[in-house]
């Protein structure tokens, strides 16, 4: 007995054994199903029928909002977008802002705006494009939370970030999003900052990057590289830049 | 187990932010437009109106438009000038809030009145394309049809009252017609066989529009059909229309292959249309439609059509859409891949303009020559001076024609532009700046803020002195912009702190006078530069610094010193460690320099370019711009030059030529020390340098573990390399092992990799 309760000592700790061994393990990366280059297809007309499915992903501008004094304007896409089967696709939508009064009713207009996106078919990532200046942060943490909530848990979160709130700022840390994208064109004074080493502390930005064809960047060591082209894209400028960027 | 993850996450976080120090938001980054290339200076009325300053080639085509036609003295009507700027706003805008969400509103509230009907908050106007096109939507019911319906919907009101049976079922039957507006297919019943005739032929008018909302493309036209055959309906000749715009319809969302037989089909409908008399009162609607046919149907033939009647100065109500067509037929073409350039044609005048204006092929340029020589217009010399350089044969008879050119005339500010960058590039530096002096004395009206900024800029370059170089070097911005998307919008006032807003009516250096201060003038001209009151303080602050760190790193004390009292009280912040400075022993000084560098990192040894840094001097800037960030890149990135990647020309204030008043030796001056500065590297890796030597090889002083410190600090919020980690390092070992209890060693528990 005593030998018996000796070795029962051990047994709470033998019970936590695949308590540890389940919550160590190493989970799959969020988003890891997407290829490793997503091009962007921006409101234009875009054909990208001829893309290798299991190489690139398409993020196509699924609709514009605008957030006008208390009013929330949406406009879905307008423009063509012509697929190759099976294309691995997110759903992008551009928050644009012209004074926003930023109210709850606002908040919960646009995270249902935001939210319709999901539903169309094949789409398991929504990405949302913003830029939030400082005083709009607040709402912004909280459209990603609701948003967050909203969602299928089966799709993603995916955000376009400012190159300098990845580096140093820390707003952030504690939205709920699978991944935060900084975006190394069009930096303004930033780019001399960010072009030619990039460089993230914040972990939700270190497993994408957005470069643009027209910008030439080194970007960091990335799982996936979000691919901008000023213009439609074409055969010739996918291969350029997939050439330039050693994709 | 949940419980157990987010522990773990909590240890981990915890750990992770026990390395890291929180920044605080910093501002985001706004940048000075000096000149606009991609549109004209705000407000655009005035450019509408015709004070069109220099013109860019690289401006959107439809500002080339309305230039052209000032160019050619055709110029616009008041409504005409509210049309264009109407035009340029909705695009600048992407065109959201400008069409949509309140179309409805009109219908929604003229249902109301009818007792009984259903509570409908809102309709939808836009509609997702069928499997494969469901990404692409469109708008599917436009505000014509809202307006349609509440207009009938009154009219019936006042026959059969609003508290009819009859109403309500018309009233359900409509909103079965906009239930389709977004998705679905519902279709109303027909008409009870009791129903009036009038009622009757509102149903079939009805099941018509429910089916073409639907995406039922050939039901709704036979329905259509049907009721333009129909002598007894009110809806006959409207429902004539209707069947073009049902083959239009068919054409845009239909199937591929019918796309052609749509068009021809509603473009055979419109003329029918249209050659009756019947149907005048559709005419406007069917002439609309017709273009928009011809547009896709015929859209080469459609272009030149377009730049014809464009070009003339007759008074045109359906000016908006007509540019727009216009412009977007030719950003088709010339902004396909490749590109493909409209061929000249005599009856368009307008088109081979702004196509040879913005054209960069060699053969652009005799092509504008050869039409100036013919047609010796205005547009045409314009286009010409903005093609030729001083060498080419014809610069002299361009130059002497631009002088010719009225100060009343729109095309004045861009002749007067192009004979002074030409006498320039020709060599005829004094006749250029008396041209140009006297364009800044008498003709400053003529210029808006963006093309004044190109004379100034030239005026800057061709300065005889030093004075007069600081006399040109400081430009107001023609705006401040966020500018990440390119268009050069101007900020809104409310988005900005009135500090910022500030920004926009002081003086800045620009481009050309950022790089003549940082690259071309050596220290001792830099100091004459420092020590000219003529600057704003403002300006004179940010010169002071950059010429005194600059005369500490490159060794040259006595600059240093004799700057001192000019820094002092400019940042009187600095007096203090400036009071060290100065005391400091001679071997000591450079350390003494150093150690107020690190104390502040706003200080760098060149000026800045547009807003530039805002945090202050003493504070670390949230993004890093602290140290001289600059530095830590190369010069290829750090250089670039924006007109040399636009593929269409811009004259900008981005060229650089050597400055007349510098000598020889000044100049070769300049390049030594120049490159001195930029082998520096990363500043940080300096700065570590700098202080670890003076470590190694002076007494402990007081302030040695501090600059240590300070260092390690440095490597971590400034700008680096590779190199940096090695240096970080390198100062954080020497701290804990030459001053180990001192709170400087506590307070660097790290160094930082790069």
């Amino acid at each position: 007995m005593r030998f018996l309760c000796k070795k029962l000592w051990l047994l709470p700790l033998l019970l936590l054994v695949p308590i540890f061994v389940v919550a160590l393990r190493p989970r799959p990366k969020p988003l890891s199903h997407l290829p490793p280059v997503i091009v962007w297809a921006w409101e234009r007309p875009e054909k990208l029928d001829f893309i290798d499915t299991q190489k690139i992903g398409v993020a196509f501008l699924a609709k514009t909002l605008r957030l006008e004094g208390d009013r929330v304007l949406a406009r879905p896409r307008l423009q063509p977008l012509e697929l190759a089967t099976n294309t691995k696709l997110i759903a992008v939508v551009r928050i644009e802002s012209d004074h926003p009064t930023l109210t709850t009713s606002q908040l919960a207009k646009t995270v249902s705006e935001v939210a319709k996106v999901s539903e169309l078919s094949g789409i398991s990532v929504v990405q949302i494009d913003f830029d939030a200046t400082v005083s709009e942060r607040d709402f912004y943490k909280s459209l990603l939370t609701q948003l967050r909530q909203q969602l299928p848990s089966s799709t993603s979160l995916s955000i376009t970030a400012l190159a300098s709130w990845c580096a140093g700022d820390q707003w952030l840390n504690d939205v709920p999003v699978d991944e935060a994208v900084p975006m190394l064109f069009r930096m303004g004074i930033d780019e001399r900052r960010f072009q030619s080493r990039p460089e993230f502390d914040a972990p939700k930005c270190r497993s994408s990057a957005g470069v643009s064809t027209d910008e030439p960047v080194t970007p960091p060591a990335v799982d996936r590289l979000y691919i901008f082209n000023p213009k439609p894209w074409s055969r010739d400028s996918l291969n350029s830049a997939l050439e330039a960027y050693r994709r | 187990m949940t419980r157990l993850r987010r522990l773990i996450a909590i240890v981990l976080v915890l750990i992770l932010l026990n390395t890291t120090t929180a920044l605080a938001c910093g501002p985001f980054t706004l940048e000075a437009v000096f000149v606009y290339t991609v549109h004209p200076a705000y407000p655009l009325e005035k450019f509408a109106a015709g004070r069109i300053g220099v013109v860019q080639p690289s401006y959107a085509r439809s500002y080339l438009y309305a230039a052209y036609r000032h160019l050619t003295s055709a110029g616009f009507t008041p409504v005409e000038q509210k049309a264009m700027v109407d035009l340029w706003h909705q695009r600048l805008d992407f065109g959201i809030g400008q069409d949509s969400p309140d179309w409805s509103k009109v219908w929604l509230t003229a249902r109301q009145q009818v007792v009984g009907a259903q509570n409908v908050e809102a309709i939808e106007v836009y509609r997702s394309r069928e499997k494969p096109n469901e990404y692409e939507n469109y708008v599917n019911c436009n505000a014509d049809a809202f307006q349609n319906a509440a207009a009938t919907l009154n009219t019936r009101v006042a026959k059969y009252s609003a508290d009819s049976v009859a109403m309500q079922t018309w009233v359900r039957a409509q909103d079965q017609v906009f239930s389709n507006c977004a998705s679905g297919e519902s279709i109303p019943d027909p008409a009870p066989a009791d129903a009036d005739a009038l009622m009757r032929a509102d149903r079939a008018y009805q099941i018509a529009a429910a089916h073409f909302y639907a995406a039922h493309f050939d039901e709704a036209r036979k329905h259509f059909e049907a009721i333009a055959a129909d002598n007894a309906s009110p809806w006959k000749q409207t429902a004539a229309y209707l069947v073009a715009r049902t083959w239009l319809r068919k054409s845009s969302l239909g199937a591929a292959e019918q796309k052609q037989e749509s068009l021809v089909a509603a473009e055979a409908q419109l003329k029918k249309i249209l050659d009756d008399q019947k149907f005048s009162s559709l005419h406007p609607a069917a002439t609309r439609l017709a273009n928009l046919v011809r547009l896709r149907l015929h859209p080469d033939k459609r272009l030149y059509e377009l730049g014809a009647k464009l070009a003339i100065p007759i008074q045109n109500f359906e000016l908006k859409q007509e540019v727009w067509d216009y412009t977007t037929l030719l950003d088709a073409n010339l902004e396909a891949d490749p590109p493909k350039e409209p061929a000249p044609a005599k009856f368009d005048d307008l088109t081979t303009w702004i196509v040879t204006f913005q054209s960069t092929k060699p053969e652009s340029i005799d092509r504008s020559l050869q039409m100036w020589q013919s047609k010796r217009s205005d547009a045409w010399l314009v286009a010409a001076l903005s093609k030729v350089d001083g060498k080419h044969a014809q610069a002299g008879e361009l130059i002497a024609a631009a002088l010719n050119v009225k100060p009343a005339a729109p095309a004045f500010p861009s002749a007067r532009f192009h004979a002074v960058r030409l006498l320039m590039e020709s060599g005829k530096n004094d006749e250029a700046r008396t041209l140009l002096d006297q364009l800044l004395k008498t003709n400053r009206e003529q210029f808006d803020s963006s093309s004044l900024n190109l004379l100034t800029s030239k005026r800057m370059l061709l300065a005889t002195s030093l004075s007069e170089f600081l006399t040109y070097a400081p430009r107001f911005p023609a705006t401040l912009s966020w500018n990440d998307d390119g268009r050069e919008i101007p900020v809104d006032d409310g988005e900005i702190e009135a500090d910022m807003r500030a920004l926009r009516d002081a003086p800045r250096f620009d481009y050309d006078a950022g790089v003549a201060l940082n690259k071309q003038m050596p220290l001792s001209v830099l100091k004459q530069a420092a020590q000219n009151t003529s600057l704003l303080n403002s300006l004179r602050r940010d010169l002071v610094q950059a010429v005194w760190l600059r005369a500490v790193i490159l060794g040259d004390t006595k600059t240093a010193d004799d700057l001192v009292p000019a820094l002092r009280e400019l940042v009187p912040e600095m007096s203090p460690l400036l009071s060290d400075y100065l005391a400091a022993t001679p071997q000591a000084k450079k350390f003494s320099a150093i150690y107020a560098w690190l104390k502040f990192p706003g200080l760098e040894p060149v000026v800045d370019i547009g807003v530039g840094r805002r945090t202050p001097l003493h504070e670390q800037d949230s993004y890093r711009d602290n140290w001289w960030c600059g530095a830590a890149y190369p010069p290829a990135t750090e250089d670039k030059d924006e007109s040399e990647t636009d593929s269409i020309t811009s004259f900008t204030s981005h060229n650089t030529q050597p400055l007349l008043f510098l000598s020889d030796a000044e100049r070769a001056a300049a390049e030594r020390e120049w490159k001195a500065l930029q082998a520096l590297g990363a500043a940080p890796n300096y700065l570590a340098r700098e202080v670890i030597e003076f470590a190694n090889t002076r007494s402990a002083g007081p302030k040695n573990a501090e600059a240590l410190h300070l260092a390690v600090m440095s490597t971590r919020y400034g700008c680096t390399n590779q190199e940096t980690g090695k240096w970080s390092k390198a100062a954080f070992d020497l701290l804990h092992r030459k001053y180990p209890n001192t709170p400087w060693a506590k307070k660097t528990p790290y160094w930082f990799k790069d």
